[in-house]
């Protein structure tokens, strides 16, 4: 063994041991973080966390160097949409900056997707966006593709990072892009601009950078990307029809005619109109709906009814937000939220990846149930097989088996039927490739995925060639494990369980900023002695049509719900109030005390 | 913010939602030293008050009740004069008829849903003022 193969072994090993123990603060943290704490523990466990990731990323960026130095990165090229990589760099940014600072992007939509390393070119943005923040007290970070130059079968993109922070001098300019160099000696070992520029060389193209001491900096990044043509919107959005709750009648106009090209149709309903009759409309229609659209911005009603449904009546349907703000309406009944203003092209491309893709379920807080899955966790680690095991058994009411070593796995996997096999490698007495040649000799279906903290290349495929389908790093992010679980689960079954952020767990977060979980129990036991009052009441002088006492149900519940941080519930029950006591029973409440009695009772339900 | 240095005052909770009241319960064992005593309806706290059983410092008041609403229990209260100086905070969904209730004699407005920092507030500065 020559002295680069050992020094390659020791990095490889020290990642290893390193990532290990990283696995468990990291994900105790986080377990931890979903219990109640005080905001003083929370703050602590924040910045825990926050170090620990920090610790995570330098890892990686001394891995990553280590296979520069030898050659060994590759890039791992997927069909992507330029727009939704730098949108999803732009929105981790932007929820840590800090408040003073102004945050400007500008990403245009490509009319095609292109062949990239997502991973990777997040990794050049987010460590550049990272810079800017970093070096930025207040003022202003830009974040804009600048160029696109269309070659034939590549594109040139040209993406800025412009900050008005405290900027540069020209030595350090000169030598930024050096390991080791920052341009605050106090903060970071400087890898990661040396990586950034290592990256992006391998996309044939170059970070430069222009600044002035005192006036900030502007990264520019130039990349080439493989364009993907014949890519039809067209196939996708045929044959669509399309509801939209807005009076743009314009923007409407312009979608409609949009969509006539695809054959699609699209149904518009002001806000204004008879809601009620709107949605009789709806519901005796004929036509199988794909598409809904509200624009939050001008819809003043509760949506809620309408698209639970709708998602009843067509279960296809996907429900788009358009909204101003991010968070100034609950989002989690639909499946995508649209910032406005949005072009009609922009729109169209939002309709086209609603339409293809299904199985978004991981950004819908969409629920699935996966409790009937048998699993084996194949871990050696003590600490780490215990986090798995809770982290499996609290996000996916999972209880799995576990075994120690490989040898444990291979007598276990002999007894039981398993749905799901997560095998770690390096282990005593027999390692995962052994363990997993020796199960495939009885057993070639059972998928068997791959833990593990080493993620050189070789790797992978030393793990492929063992006969496990699929690799995921340590630290395990639930995010992978999903799709792991998500591929077991027959398409279209995988919504038979679906439900959003239930009452219960709002009222529980709310209660849990003041109170302890004793006093949360005994605030919920009283709570639903009161709503199975109201609850009564209610049923009790709907029958007889006595508006008045109606009222002063909705008003009592109203005050009830508030406490219990149910504001859309409190709110409904506040118009619903205020319906009483004009006695105007001109358009059909009778729906929507049905549709909030249910929902009553299912909370009910929830926290007796 | 605590309310320990206040001690051990009797508070009257008179609110005919028992959720509501173990809420105010609960906000207030954890900030002080406070005894709660509560009732579902005017005319019962009508009885606790008039029964002496306890010296009241404060009444928080719910308006909406059975039997005896809010604000005929204000005014029987304001009717006696022994009772002239006892703080009476409105637990109040609404803004409404705030001048009304004042002119009936309600010291000030505790908002539901409840923010602890914000009933504290109003709970010291009534007692503040007292003084």
């Amino acid at each position: 063994m020559n002295l680069q193969q050992k020094q390659d072994l020791f990095m490889a090993s020290i990642s290893h041991e390193l990532r290990t123990p990283l696995t468990s603060i990291l994900g105790y943290g986080e377990l931890l973080n979903n219990t109640h704490l005080d905001s003083k523990q929370q703050e602590y466990l924040k910045r825990m966390l926050h170090s620990s990731k920090y610790l995570l990323s330098l890892v990686g960026d001394f891995l990553d160097i280590v296979k520069f130095q030898n050659n060994e990165i590759d890039l791992d090229l997927k069909e992507i949409r330029l727009h939704t990589v730098l949108s999803e760099c732009a929105e981790i940014i932007k929820t840590n900056l800090h408040k003073d600072i102004k945050f400007e992007t500008d990403i245009p939509f490509l009319n095609y997707t292109i062949l990239a390393d997502d991973r990777r070119i997040k990794q050049v943005m987010l460590n550049l966006l990272s810079n800017a923040a970093k070096f930025t007290k207040s003022g202003t970070i830009k974040f804009y593709v600048k160029d696109i130059i269309e070659l034939d079968n590549e594109t040139k993109l040209t993406v800025n990072i412009e900050d008005s922070g405290m900027g540069m001098s020209e030595e350090i300019q000169k030598a930024l892009f050096n390991p080791f160099v920052t341009g605050d000696s106090t903060q970071g070992f400087g890898l990661g601009l040396y990586i950034s520029q290592e990256i992006i060389r391998l996309m044939k193209g170059e970070i430069k950078v222009t600044s002035q001491e005192g006036k900030g900096s502007t990264f520019s990044v130039t990349f080439l990307v493989n364009k993907i043509k014949n890519k039809n919107i067209s196939q996708i959005l045929f044959k669509k029809n399309i509801l939209m709750f807005s009076n743009q009648s314009v923007f409407n106009q312009n979608i409609t005619n949009a969509l006539k090209t695809f054959n699609s149709t699209l149904q518009c309903y002001s806000p204004n109109q008879n809601i009620a009759s709107s949605f009789r409309t709806i519901f005796a229609s004929t036509l199988e709906y794909h598409i809904a659209v509200f624009d939050m911005n001008h819809v003043n009603y509760d949506v809620a009814p309408m698209i639970s449904t709708l998602k009843m009546l067509h279960p296809s349907i996907k429900c788009i937000a358009l909204l101003k703000q991010y968070s100034s309406v609950r989002t989690s009944y639909f499946d995508k939220i649209v910032q406005t203003p949005i072009s009609v092209e922009n729109l169209m491309y939002e309709f086209e990846e609603l339409s293809a893709i299904d199985n978004n379920l991981k950004k819908n807080n969409q629920y699935i149930d996966f409790s009937h899955l048998h699993v084996l966790i194949v871990e050696d680690v003590e600490m780490s097989r215990d986090y798995i095991k809770e982290m499996f058994s609290i996000s996916f009411s999972i209880e799995c088996d576990t075994a120690v070593n490989g040898k444990d796995a291979i007598e276990k996997v002999k007894q039981t039927n398993y749905d799901i096999i997560f095998m770690d490698v390096r282990m005593p007495i027999l390692n995962g490739l052994k363990a997993t040649k020796e199960i495939r000799k009885f057993n070639q279906n059972v998928p068997i995925i791959c833990m593990s903290a080493d993620v050189h290349d070789k790797d992978i495929h030393a793990a492929k060639d063992a006969g496990m389908n699929s690799f995921i790093q340590k630290p395990l992010d639930k995010g992978e494990i999903i799709e792991c679980l998500l591929s077991l689960i027959p398409q279209g079954t995988a919504y038979t369980v679906s439900h959003t952020v239930s009452l219960k767990e709002i009222a529980h977060k709310y209660l849990a900023q003041n109170f302890n979980e004793e006093t949360i129990l005994l605030l919920l036991e009283k709570s639903s002695q009161s709503i199975a009052l109201y609850i009564g009441n209610i049923k009790e002088h709907s029958k007889t049509n006595n508006y008045q006492s109606l009222a002063d149900d909705f008003h009592a519940f109203k005050g009830l719900l508030g406490n219990l941080g149910l504001t859309d519930e409190a709110k409904t029950t506040s118009e619903l109030q205020h319906t009483f006591e004009d006695e105007d029973s001109s358009y059909d409440v009778e729906e929507k005390v049905t549709s909030f009695l249910e929902k009553m009772e299912i909370f009910l339900n929830d926290i007796t | 913010m605590s309310l320990k240095y206040l001690g051990q005052k009797n508070i009257l909770v008179v609110e005919d939602d028992a959720f509501n009241i173990q809420l105010i319960r609960s906000f207030l064992n954890k900030i002080s030293d406070m005894k709660i005593i509560s009732s579902s309806d005017g005319s019962e706290a009508l009885q606790i008050i008039n029964s002496k059983k306890y010296t009241i410092d404060m009444i928080l008041l719910d308006l909406r009740m059975p039997i005896m609403s809010g604000e005929e229990l204000l005014t029987r209260i304001r009717n006696h004069d022994e009772y002239n100086d006892l703080p009476i905070l409105i637990i109040s969904v609404d803004d409404d008829n705030k001048n009304e209730l004042r002119q009936l004699g309600a010291n000030d407005f505790i908002h539901k849903p409840f923010r602890i920092d914000d009933l504290a507030q109003k709970i010291s500065e009534n007692f503040t003022e007292k003084v």
